[in-house]
């Protein structure tokens, strides 16, 4: 066997590799185009940037690099509404701070009175310090008690979440 | 070098099988059974002139047990049963929901008439009060529900909501008028037990939720209510069929609502106009005092007093002004003054848990016949989950 073959015969078993192991990784919103376009059309216009590179985490957590180091992170989550699960995004600055909130899938009628972007502006920047005041901070919808409740439950965890492993992923993602 | 190659195919051959696995999986995500529930538990006493003149009356309102199965994506079956004062079981839902689009599904089955607040938005904690207002009650009969098919979907670009159902109408008669001055259309409802039908009647309702924090609904219903007096008739019979076309009434009511809430501040109003044709023929025929124009409306005002502390649970002081009047007008018959009613409710609702609940509150009942004010006092718990 030549040097050549070889090297590509490596190449090629180390791609379906990777290919495999990225598989087990890919979530939902990968496959879509829309949700994707969605996601990709927010980041560009929050950091300005059409350059940025998404870079997998874990389960929930991307970072958003751009020339190399970390500006933000972007975690798709779902949470509960009636009988449904329905599935959204957060985008958050390198400090956690939170960016925006938007709803990718909404299953089923009610409540989706929470997908209203002027409703889902109120996360922007909220406080993720103490539960009750967040929920304070986000007015109710009526009608839609469940999937606000759920949501703001989420982005409360999910804003956790981050704030405890954001040194790691500092340190891991260089 | 060709086992590297076949071993690359393999892998990438499981990559791709294992992916689609992993998306499927994730889209089928959402099978599975849910069970919940809500329940209403009351205590009433009624007053007279501001003194205790009756019994009080301790009732297991109303449990439900919800029961939704998601079988996958895109299909859903909800039911819902209820016991009613202990004693009676009743079918509240009972549909097959099919999302054909993102925003259009077909429903089929034992629905809710999506007339209103309280009809469709019924679980105990998602109201101030104990009771159900009564403008859902005697004018929107509330729990309405009827069997027929359906579309209903949303728009999120345009923050809309949308409902159109065919349905079966009320049971005006069976033997029987079953409409009333007093309570209007409530008796006519034929819930999904054995309901029947002779002619399909519509019902539709758009809500609009554009503005942070509004909800705006309009409702309406159009159709004529049922009689068993078709059954087996003779159409070449004209006295008989005349007769019959006696025992139905037109039936069209259109409703607006608009819920909204800011901070701790939670607003709520409804009006409700139903306009019900050949009232004279019924009435003549089943010796009925039914009128031919109902109109409800309601005005609350909610306000959580604990808002500025640091808790999740609420404290909601509320007042409600609400008017009630099954004959706002009505045909060759007097019109009644005591179906012409009006009640204030004044009251606390302690929410323990989002959706746990302590609610007490005051009534002032009168009618437009009688100066005397009767007045009832509520103590109740509500649940959901």
């Amino acid at each position: 066997m030549t040097k050549k073959k070889y090297i590509i015969s490596r190449t090629i078993a180390l791609l379906t590799f990777a290919l495999l192991f990225s598989s087990f990784k890919f979530s939902d919103w990968e496959y879509e185009k829309k949700s994707r376009v969605k996601i990709h059309t927010s980041i560009s216009k929050i950091f300005n940037s059409g350059t940025y590179i998404l870079n997998d985490l874990d389960d929930t957590f991307y970072s958003i690099k751009e020339n190399d180091s970390i500006v933000g992170y972007l975690a798709v989550t779902k949470a509960l509404s009636k009988f449904h699960s329905f599935d959204f995004y957060i985008i958050f600055d390198e400090d956690a701070k939170l960016l925006k909130v938007e709803i990718l899938h909404y299953r089923e009628n009610y409540g989706a009175e929470i997908c209203n972007k002027n409703w889902l502006k109120q996360f922007i920047g909220i406080d993720t310090k103490s539960y009750s005041d967040l929920n304070r901070k986000i007015d109710g919808i009526s009608g839609a008690t469940l999937s606000v409740n759920s949501i703001k439950k989420e982005v409360f965890k999910t804003a956790n979440k981050l704030k405890l492993n954001y040194d790691v992923y500092h340190k891991t993602d260089k | 070098m060709k086992k590297a190659i076949l071993t690359g195919i393999l892998f990438s051959m499981l990559a791709v099988v294992s992916a689609q696995n992993s998306a499927e999986k994730i889209i089928a995500g959402n099978q599975g059974l849910y069970i919940g529930g809500y329940g209403q538990i009351d205590f009433n006493l009624p007053t007279r002139d501001g003194a205790i003149y009756k019994n009080g009356t301790l009732d297991v309102h109303r449990i439900i047990t919800f029961i939704g199965y998601n079988f996958n994506d895109k299909a859903s079956f909800v039911s819902e049963i209820e016991y009613e004062h202990v004693t009676e079981v009743y079918i509240e839902q009972a549909f097959l929901d099919y999302k054909i689009k993102d925003n259009i599904s077909v429903n089929a089955g034992l629905m809710l008439i999506p007339m209103g607040i309280q009809n469709l938005y019924h679980e105990p904690p998602t109201f101030n009060g104990v009771e159900r207002t009564n403008v859902d009650k005697y004018i929107v009969p509330t729990t309405w529900r009827e069997m027929g098919i359906g579309i209903s979907g949303r728009s999120i670009e345009h923050s809309l909501n949308y409902q159109f159902m065919v349905v079966n109408g009320f049971n005006g008669y069976d033997d029987d008028g079953n409409f009333s001055g007093k309570n209007g259309l409530r008796s006519g409802r034929q819930k999904g037990a054995k309901s029947y039908i002779t002619f399909p009647d519509f019902a539709a309702r758009v809500s609009y939720y554009g503005q942070a924090g509004l909800n705006l609904g309009f409702s309406a219903y159009i159709g004529e209510s049922e009689s068993k007096a078709y059954n087996g008739l003779d159409l070449a019979n004209e006295t008989a069929v005349a007769s019959a076309d006696s025992t139905i009434i037109g039936v069209q009511m259109l409703g607006v609502d608009a819920r909204y809430q800011k901070g701790a501040l939670q607003l709520r109003g409804q009006y409700i106009l139903a306009n019900l044709s050949n009232t004279n023929q019924y009435n003549a025929f089943t010796a009925k005092d039914l009128g031919s124009k109902l109109t409800g409306y309601y005005a609350e005002l909610g306000y959580n007093l604990l808002a500025t502390y640091n808790t999740t649970n609420e404290l909601i002081g509320f007042a409600r002004y609400e008017n009630y009047n099954t004959h706002a007008a009505a045909e060759g018959i007097e019109i009644n003054e005591a179906y012409n009613r009006t009640d204030i409710t004044i009251g606390l609702g302690y929410k323990v848990a989002k959706g746990a609940m302590f609610k007490a509150d005051y009534q002032i009942l009168s009618d437009a016949s009688s100066e005397g004010k009767k007045g009832q006092f509520n103590l109740g718990v509500a649940v959901w989950f």
